[in-house]
């Protein structure tokens, strides 16, 4: 399990104090990042299937974290992008828009079958986002190794 | 009391699962036995079982989509919320709950 886990987040994923102007600036540097560490076919088809998925509800989950996510074709392995921001951008939340600075994208491909125990793992790093610990832990977080430490 | 409940969501990747933790601690917290299954994108787990279904005070459904089963639940008490209702306040709902089943029973 230790292993596996590894293989869905990468420290080449994470960007710590990262810059973005707005949320969709975000959105398309985490896709950027997918696309040259070779997990996705192409970043605009992965980030349109992104915003896909933003359209049907808010991704916020309070406490400053969102967790946009795409199922698509243009995955190639599951993974886990994490950008923590140096200035907060505005993301849908379930009271209007809330200041986000830790954005967790997880990364999905059409084949579930295939991705079965990368989907599992996932699903771990998503329970651990149950707790507001993990959230706090994630905002302090000072480098990319700090992150892993907290969704592992 | 005795909660089982159902997660889903839109994508059935994260939403789905941070439902079922949330709503687990709180429920835990709060001193409630709680058994909550999830319908996400790897499938049915921590599937329910008749005898928990059986057993259980209330039914929370967590959930955006439809989902699977759902007859297992007739003639229970069975509470349908949004994932949302759950991620962002686990223990407001919880507590509306208890409200709702202790005017039930008065």
């Amino acid at each position: 399990m230790g292993a596996a886990l590894k293989e869905i987040l990468r420290e080449e994923n994470i960007s710590v104090g990262a810059r973005a102007r707005d949320k969709r600036d975000v959105l398309r540097q985490m896709c950027v990042v997918l696309e040259e560490n070779g997990l996705v076919r192409s970043a605009e088809a992965f980030y349109a299937d992104v915003l896909l998925r933003e359209k049907l509800g808010p991704t916020c989950i309070g406490d400053g974290v969102a967790i946009p996510h795409g199922k698509s074709a243009a995955v190639k392995r599951p993974a886990v992008v994490v950008f923590q921001l140096d200035a907060p951008v505005l993301w849908e939340s379930i009271e209007g828009k809330e200041e986000v600075t830790v954005v967790i994208l997880f990364c999905v491909s059409d084949d579930d079958m295939a991705a079965r125990e990368h989907l599992h793992l996932l699903a771990e790093v998503a329970r651990k986002l149950a707790y507001k610990e993990t959230l706090d832990a994630l905002r302090c977080a000072e480098t990319p190794g700090d992150v892993i430490g907290v969704l592992s | 009391m005795k909660i089982v409940g159902v997660c889903a969501c839109v994508a059935g990747i994260a939403h789905t699962y941070m439902a079922q933790e949330k709503l687990t601690q709180a429920a835990e917290a709060r001193g409630h036995t709680i058994h909550v299954e999830t319908q996400g994108v790897i499938g049915q787990e921590n599937e329910l079982t008749p005898e928990d279904i059986a057993a259980a005070d209330v039914v929370v459904l967590a959930v955006d989509v439809e989902v699977t089963g759902k007859e297992r639940f007739k003639g229970k008490k069975v509470i349908e919320v949004p994932t949302k209702t759950v991620v962002h306040d686990a223990d407001r709902l919880l507590t509306r709950i208890e409200q709702l089943l202790s005017q039930a029973n008065e």
